[in-house]
């Protein structure tokens, strides 16, 4: 299962990388804006986006919604990396089709619960 | 459809033992998929965000507090289930207004705060090293869009940027156990979230509130080093008190302007220990190539060096450059009959040029940084006295070496310091003369050749050469100013003992006077000039080779010596006529060349060197300096051009004047490098009496 990770800063992407590998996900490819990770979500491949809401240029709501504005990206979950959420964030976040979202900080343990509700529910519907 | 309810939330809800997290995620995890039903009521949705929202704060499910939390939730599952079982019928009701939106930012703003900057026991230390640097970046982007934002209040973007450098810092810090750090973060990142959200308006205490918060977390940044080998930094005084402002601009934020710190707290770098310190900048390509407009995230992916290895390397390559000198003027290579090892030198030639190049461009970063610091030093200054200022910048991507960026810190603070106090009139005082009421203050940096020129330009009073001749008898640097040329009185402004260094410390917090600093420049080959126009300002010029490492030099002999002179400020050479030198009374030595006279200077006589050349037709005359401080040198030969390596010369010989350096020829002899600029100086200082005397003779 491979999974993209998007953060604008590279010492959150090693955080999530190195939580992800410790849980059993190794296979992950890494963008540090959301132009680059739909470019490299279009090469394919891609079963799982975890991404950053707040982020120069694209912001992680608007890359949520490009992606489920394409053909080959209605289905891949999407969960949001935050630090914040209030019924503001939340609705914005359903809205613009994330499965779902986890927040700052988390251990390796609560992404990997977070990741497994999100399948399940995908499995569930 | 085997959908989830709400009575599934409920169900889970029931289950909740108090200090039962797993059961408390359940419900959550519940929540969270009834809001992502867009089947459901919209109001019923937003009853159960907000039940998400509480359940997501587990700060509010600590000890006691979990029952008042509990509670609430339980209040929006209440609505959520209303909403629900009434249905369609209540449709156009006002969304209920559940509690305060406020309660969970009062709730974690009393907790004990720490008093000290500690680091956990399992800290993944590489990573921290990392988040510095990255930390460092994105305060640097704060504070210039603060500053951006100060001319341009509504500007969206740069209220993110500086909402998504403390919202960075805060997640990032709290996942590396930099609690400390995490927590002023989040009241950073709340007011600038209520800024965003055109809740609070970027006026009144709020832009000076987070440019103290930029300054303390960059503070707190500086200190992490510290508290990483194992000391336990205190935090900086404001913390407590400014985290408080933060989160109640509106009550503590005027109390907090009040106390104002001094403009000392800019520059924080000094005390920073240098241990692990990072590159700031890497900035791949040529020195020429122009960074992109936009600072944005490249998507060339980056490595970041240690500076240290970076400035060994490209001394290696300094080293090397040199090494294939000797090797191409080996008598054996130079000389070769054999035509296949002349082809073999000259491709490994090509290729060690390419490599010097290319070495050199690695250490290029753009002199952005250091002025970024400077708009911050204006606005400053010129709040606390009273003047207005616009501070134009140009040129900031001209990219010169790193270890100038850093030298040039200093000498800029003083050039703005100097225009924004004495050169900038009060505003009352410049509408009186005809000017707008708000001055300007421009800084231009570009690049021109090998050296790259940083000029300061304010439409001030301008010098004032009574004010500056009074002060220079006054402390005794000279007896009387009469035979003085403008610039020659301008430049007593960078004389020992002109500039007291009290009055510098206040902004560069340090105790450097402007002498120290155009020593520094010069030990780097830079030179400074002043122009000044009474009543219209002035504008102090900076000059800086490219780079340091290595200096294209023209090698020289004089008698039996031989020095090498920076070819940039060699103008022109030639061998001149017996009749074009005269001895001018007053004026020593004079040679007449392509029209004009230039004072004759004989190397071998300021640096004692015996058996030299004394009749000047057997010689060469190079005319070095620019401006009226041309000077026509006088040596027995030119031996070539040739890169060299400049080296300090080394503590047990020190400073010698009129030279900045050795380095090794091609030969493996040690050649000396002339400050051509010091030698002309010393030579005008010795004056007129040295030269009545010797014409007398």
């Amino acid at each position: 299962m491979r999974f993209l990770v998007v953060d604008d800063s590279a010492t959150m992407r090693r955080i999530i990388v190195n939580s992800l590998d410790r849980v059993g996900y190794p296979d992950v490819v890494e963008a540090d804006d959301g132009q680059t990770a739909l470019a490299k979500f279009a090469e394919g491949g891609i079963s799982f986006i975890i991404t950053d809401w707040n982020m120069p240029n694209m912001s992680g709501l608007d890359f949520a919604r490009a992606v489920r504005a394409r053909a080959d990206g209605a289905a891949v979950p999407i969960l949001m990396v935050t630090t914040r959420s209030a019924r503001e964030d939340i609705l914005a976040a359903v809205d613009a089709g994330v499965n779902n979202y986890v927040l700052k900080p988390f251990t390796p343990p609560v992404l990997k619960e977070k990741i497994d509700a999100v399948l399940s529910v995908g499995a569930a519907a | 459809m085997s959908q989830l309810t709400i009575d599934d939330a409920i169900a889970a809800f029931v289950a909740c033992e108090p200090g039962d997290e797993a059961a408390r995620r359940r419900l959550r995890e519940r929540c969270w998929v009834l809001v992502s039903n867009k089947q459901l009521d919209a109001q019923a949705r937003t009853a159960l965000a907000d039940a998400v929202a509480v359940l997501d704060e587990p700060a509010r499910f600590k000890g006691e507090l979990e029952a008042a939390a509990m509670e609430e939730v339980r209040r929006h599952l209440e609505i959520a289930v209303d909403r629900v079982e009434c249905g369609a019928s209540a449709m156009s009701e006002p969304e209920p207004t559940a509690a305060p939106a406020a309660a969970p930012v009062a709730a974690a703003a009393p907790a004990e705060a720490p008093a000290t900057l500690t680091i956990p026991a399992d800290a993944d230390r590489a990573l921290i090293e990392d988040f510095l640097a990255e930390a460092r970046e994105y305060l640097e982007t704060a504070e210039a869009a603060l500053l951006q934002l100060e001319s341009n209040p509504g500007d969206a973007e740069a209220i993110n940027d500086v909402f998504r450098a403390f919202h960075t810092i805060k997640g990032t810090s709290s996942f590396l156990g930099l609690e400390a750090v995490a927590g002023f973060a989040h009241h950073a990142e709340d007011m600038l979230d209520r800024v965003r959200g055109a809740e609070l308006a970027f006026a009144g205490v709020v832009p000076d509130l987070a440019l103290r918060a930029v300054d303390v977390l960059k503070v707190l940044i500086a200190a992490v080093p510290a508290a990483l080998a194992g000391g336990a930094p205190a935090l900086p005084a404001e913390y407590a008190a400014l985290g408080l402002a933060l989160s109640n601009p509106e009550q503590h934020g005027a109390a907090a302007a009040a106390v104002r710190p001094e403009v000392a707290a800019i520059e924080e770098a000094p005390s920073v220990p240098i241990i692990g310190r990072t590159a700031e900048h890497v900035v791949p390509g040529a020195p020429s190539a122009g960074a992109a407009a936009h600072a944005a995230p490249t998507a060339d992916p980056l490595v970041k060096v240690r500076t240290d290895k970076l400035d060994r390397l490209v001394e290696m390559v300094g080293e090397l450059v040199i090494a294939e000198a000797i090797l191409m003027q080996d008598a054996v290579v130079r000389d070769a009959a054999n035509h296949g090892l002349a082809q073999k030198v000259r491709h490994a030639d090509k290729i060690v040029r390419e490599l010097q190049d290319l070495s050199l461009g690695l250490r290029m970063v753009p002199l952005k940084g250091a002025i970024t610091k400077l708009q911050r030093v204006v606005r400053d200054l010129a709040a606390r006295s009273g003047k207005q200022i616009a501070f134009e910048v140009s040129g900031e991507e001209t990219e010169v070496d790193r270890t100038l960026v850093d030298l040039l810190a200093d000498p800029l603070l003083h050039m703005v310091r100097n225009a924004v106090d004495h050169g900038i009139e009060p505003p009352s005082e410049r509408l009186k003369a005809g000017k707008p009421a708000m001055g300007t203050v421009r800084l231009e940096a570009m690049q021109a050749g090998d050296r790259v020129l940083v000029k300061l330009h304010d439409d001030g009073r301008g010098l004032q050469r009574e004010k500056i001749l009074r002060k220079a008898i006054e402390k005794g640097i000279i007896q009387s100013g009469d035979t003085m040329s403008d610039a020659e009185v301008f430049e007593l402004i960078w004389a020992p003992g002109f500039s007291t260094a009290e009055a510098v410390t206040e902004v560069s917090g340090r105790g450097v006077g402007m002498d120290v600093v155009r020593r520094n420049l010069t030990a780097m080959r830079g030179r400074t000039v002043i122009a000044s126009t009474p009543g219209q300002g002035s504008t102090f010029t900076i000059e800086l080779p490219l780079t340091l490492a290595i200096t294209d030099g023209m090698l020289v002999r004089v008698g039996a010596e031989r020095f090498i002179v920076p070819t940039a400020r060699i103008q022109r050479c030639f061998r001149p006529e017996p009749s074009a030198v005269h001895t001018v009374q007053g004026r020593g030595e004079m040679v007449h060349t392509g029209g004009e006279v230039l004072p004759l200077f004989r190397l071998h006589r300021a640096l004692r060197v015996v058996g030299a050349q004394e009749a000047i037709t057997d010689g060469i005359l190079m005319v070095v300096g620019d401006g009226d401080r041309r000077v026509a040198i006088l040596v027995d030969e030119l031996l070539g051009q040739q890169q060299v390596v400049a080296k300090p010369l080394g503590e047990a010989v020190g400073r010698v004047r009129g030279l900045t350096g050795g380095a090794i020829l091609g030969d493996g002899r040690v050649g000396l490098i002339l400050d051509v600029d010091e030698l002309v100086e010393a030579h005008r200082s010795r004056g007129t009496g040295a030269e009545t005397a010797e014409a007398a003779a």
